[in-house]
């Protein structure tokens, strides 16, 4: 192969590789401004869920927010376990009939898996954790991390 | 093109040490995380894994260009070299954030945006060397494989910013403020530790690239062993 | 049934304290064995296919 059909190849490689980058990251947003529906949503917020009416209803999705606790004092001590999840607007009830992993606590990202009943009371028997993307040691840790702040010389 | 004489053991010995001290440091020596516990332990590995693919992959795509606007072979050793090592580096980092997944998440593998596109960025990487394996001739093999991993390259920003592109229920990238300082330790040494790692298996594999060159069509992938060598 | 009902109370009681993650080792050991195992695996790879390639080509070094 000659130099010049190489280097062709090349930016011809280069051209494809950046066309799809670009077609796969907008397209989805495109069709979302053109047909109001994005396809690529790994879970819906609350009022997405709610503002979609009888199409939200219909089918097994996921919904994704904050943890807002239950009504009942004691919401994270039983099965089912009843709590809101939140988003700026909204809020829906969740009943789990899963116990969720230990991280669930209130205030916590998660995203459950289920329907939306007739009562408004989303049904899941899957409670997923979101962790946020901070790294924290523990309070009563501070001083363990003290001793490993100065090992490190940090 | 030839690497001076045997100038990656000096790194491979220092990465071996650098690392085990790593695994131990991020075992033992920091304070779990507030949440997630001594579970977060578990990143110490993940996350570095994660960079180093991303880190090895890079070099095969400016290797994957190199060949194709100079024509040395020696990119082309470089490639096969990188493209096995980020293979390697991306099935940790699959198998490490599975593990993860289930004690934090509570399942071992959602296809989620994240997990969805690391997956494709993994097979379409096996795809290319699944390529060069077919192809017999050296300069075709080299100049089909740069092309094949120009275009495999495209996975690497959509993997990388996928939790930033699409809602995901992986955590976005974080930044060094959010990461208490011991933690922070703990994965800049195993991040350091595993691109040593790296740099010596590139070195390795490189010149096993450069013989098998110089043999000819000999298969990228290993031979069987024969009888009588047994 | 309520026996079952009573054990998931108090799995529910522990993560309800502080919604920390308590222990579980083995996923840490898990992931750890994992990563050397495939590290040190592909060492012995590269180590092995170099040993071959030097025997076949007849090239000593």
């Amino acid at each position: 192969m000659k130099p010049w059909q190489r280097l062709l190849l090349a930016f011809g490689a280069l051209a494809v590789a950046g066309g799809a980058l670009l077609f796969i990251v907008f397209s989805d947003k495109l069709a979302g401004d053109i047909f109001g529906d994005e396809n690529l949503v790994f879970y819906w917020s609350p009022t997405e869920l709610l503002d979609a009416g009888e199409k939200g209803r219909r089918a097994t999705v996921r919904l994704g927010g904050m943890v807002r606790p239950g009504d009942d004092p004691n919401w994270d001590r039983k099965l089912p376990i009843e709590f809101y999840v939140e988003d700026a607007d909204q809020r829906i009830m969740v009943r789990s009939t899963g116990a969720p992993p230990q991280m669930f606590r209130e205030g916590i990202g998660v995203v459950v898996e289920g329907k939306l009943n007739s009562d408004g009371v989303f049904e899941t028997d899957r409670v997923m954790v979101k962790h946020s993307n901070e790294y924290r040691v523990p309070d009563d840790e501070a001083e363990m991390a003290d001793a490993a702040r100065t090992l490190t010389l940090d | 093109m030839k690497l001076p004489f045997a100038w990656e053991h000096l790194i491979g010995v220092i990465a071996l040490l650098l690392f085990c001290y790593g695994q131990v440091f991020g075992l033992f020596m920091v304070p779990p995380d507030a949440h997630m516990g001594d579970v977060a332990r578990i990143l110490f590995v993940h996350v570095p894994s994660a960079w180093n693919a991303f880190f090895v992959f890079t070099i095969a795509f400016v290797c994957a260009l190199g060949y194709l606007i100079s024509g040395r072979k020696g990119f082309d050793h470089a490639l096969e070299a990188a493209l096995e090592v980020g293979i390697l580096l991306t099935i940790l980092l699959l198998m490490t954030g599975s593990i993860f997944a289930k004690p934090t998440w509570d399942v071992w593998w959602k296809w989620e945006p994240r997990l969805t596109s690391s997956a494709i960025m993994l097979m379409t990487y096996v795809g290319v060397v699944v390529l060069r394996s077919v192809v017999q001739d050296n300069e075709r093999r080299a100049v089909w494989s740069s092309a094949a991993t120009i275009l495999a390259s495209v996975t690497l920003p959509l993997t990388y910013f996928s939790v930033q592109i699409w809602r995901s229920i992986h955590q976005i990238q974080t930044s060094p403020a959010d990461i208490d300082a011991p933690l922070r330790m703990a994965w800049r040494i195993n991040a350091l530790a595993v691109l040593l790692l790296a740099t010596w298996f590139l070195a390795r594999r490189w010149r096993i690239a450069a013989r098998r060159w110089e043999l000819g069509d000999a298969p990228p992938l290993p031979e069987p062993l024969q009888p009588e060598e047994v | 049934m309520e026996e079952e009902a009573e054990t998931e109370s108090i799995t529910l009681q522990d993560s309800a304290a502080g919604g920390r993650i308590d222990g579980k080792w083995g996923y840490i050991w898990g992931a750890y064995s994992v990563t050397w195992v495939l590290l040190v695996g592909y060492t012995l790879s590269l180590v092995l296919r170099g040993r071959l390639l030097r025997r076949s080509s007849g090239v000593e070094r």
